[in-house]
């Protein structure tokens, strides 16, 4: 297992993975706060000549928390897409190009690859939400005013890790369906969307990863309605069972087919 | 006509963005040169990293990085 987790490592930095996950984290985390405080009053003002600061102030949240749920919303349309794709080739690729045939062969467990592939990048996604977020908090506190507390923006960033572990655990069961990596990203994609807007007209929520991301959201607007630790519990559950099935589906495969 | 007014502070806080989208596209400029690209052909690639901001590069690492040289 350990040698696993260390050729995850190395596999994720020449495949240039981490980098281009931590680089638009950091890109959204730093720019939606100096978009709200320059560069959207300016724009506004440059729209509806004659209006005052006061209304332009009213009309987007300028402050800690506005800039931070700015953040979130990013990080959902944009972050989510660019770590589907950035992942989709994980197992996609491996299974595509026969890469894994050699260490099957000498005698690694398939449990030990997919199980390495997984906790790296897992850890990996928590870190780099977490740090995300930590750097947005700071970006916008120094540009406005340090409104919230840091601990709840820490447990936002473990949440929208989870759910980012959910897209990754997604993308490695695609993965084994479709062998081609893009299409693997864009059915991870609409899948992770089917999933939000399920929870959204049924107001499933709660028992839906997407409620990690609703959930985080009540954090910061201190609306405590939703049972975390139901959702938290269901999300972990369906994580195992998603990798179980990746496990199921690459050990009934033939690995031998050209 | 929208312009947008910059300021010695607004200069300051880019920066660091500014750090980011530069370290991305001159990395992507040298894998580019070194390894080869795929998909489109190396000028169309350069011209993307180095032209569409952070989504530029990030798109070329995803789909258009020789896989032999990785």
């Amino acid at each position: 297992m350990k040698s696993d987790i260390i050729k995850e490592l190395r596999m994720g930095i020449r495949t240039s993975r981490f980098l281009v996950i931590i680089a638009s984290f950091l890109f959204f985390a730093i720019l939606t706060p100096i978009m709200m405080k320059y560069i959207l009053p300016q724009l506004l003002h440059n729209q509806f000549q004659g209006m005052n600061e006061a209304s332009i102030s009213q009309m987007i949240d300028m402050s800690q928390k506005g800039a931070l749920l700015g953040y979130m919303s990013d990080l959902f349309e944009i972050g989510t897409i660019i770590v589907v794709f950035a992942l989709s080739g994980l197992l996609a690729q491996e299974i595509k190009e026969n890469t894994l045939v050699l260490p099957i062969c000498s005698g690694k467990k398939l449990l030990s690859i997919v199980g390495s592939k997984l906790l790296v990048f897992s850890v990996f996604l928590i870190l780099a939400s977490t740090l995300g977020m930590v750097i947005s908090y700071l970006y916008a506190g120094i540009l406005f005013s340090f409104d919230i507390g840091l601990w709840p923006v820490l447990v936002i960033g473990l949440l929208y890790g989870g759910y980012m572990i959910f897209l990754l655990s997604l993308a490695m069961l695609f993965g084994t369906f479709i062998k081609n990596a893009i299409g693997t990203g864009f059915m991870t994609l609409g899948f992770s969307l089917f999933i939000y807007f399920i929870g959204s007209y049924f107001k499933l929520h709660t028992y839906l990863p997407s409620g990690l991301l609703i959930g985080a959201q009540g954090i910061l607007n201190n609306q405590a309605d939703q049972n975390l630790g139901i959702t938290l519990a269901l999300f972990l559950i369906m994580v195992f069972v998603i990798s179980k099935i990746t496990l199921i589906r690459l050990e009934n495969k033939e690995w031998n087919e050209r | 006509m929208n312009t947008i007014e910059l300021t010695g502070e607004m200069i300051i806080m880019l920066l660091p963005l500014l750090a980011i989208q530069m370290g991305l596209t001159i990395y992507c400029v040298i894998k580019i040169m070194k390894e080869g690209v795929e998909n489109l052909n190396k000028w169309a690639w350069l011209a993307i990293c180095i032209f569409i901001n952070l989504i530029g590069p990030i798109t070329f690492l995803i789909v258009g990085r020789k896989r032999d040289a990785s």
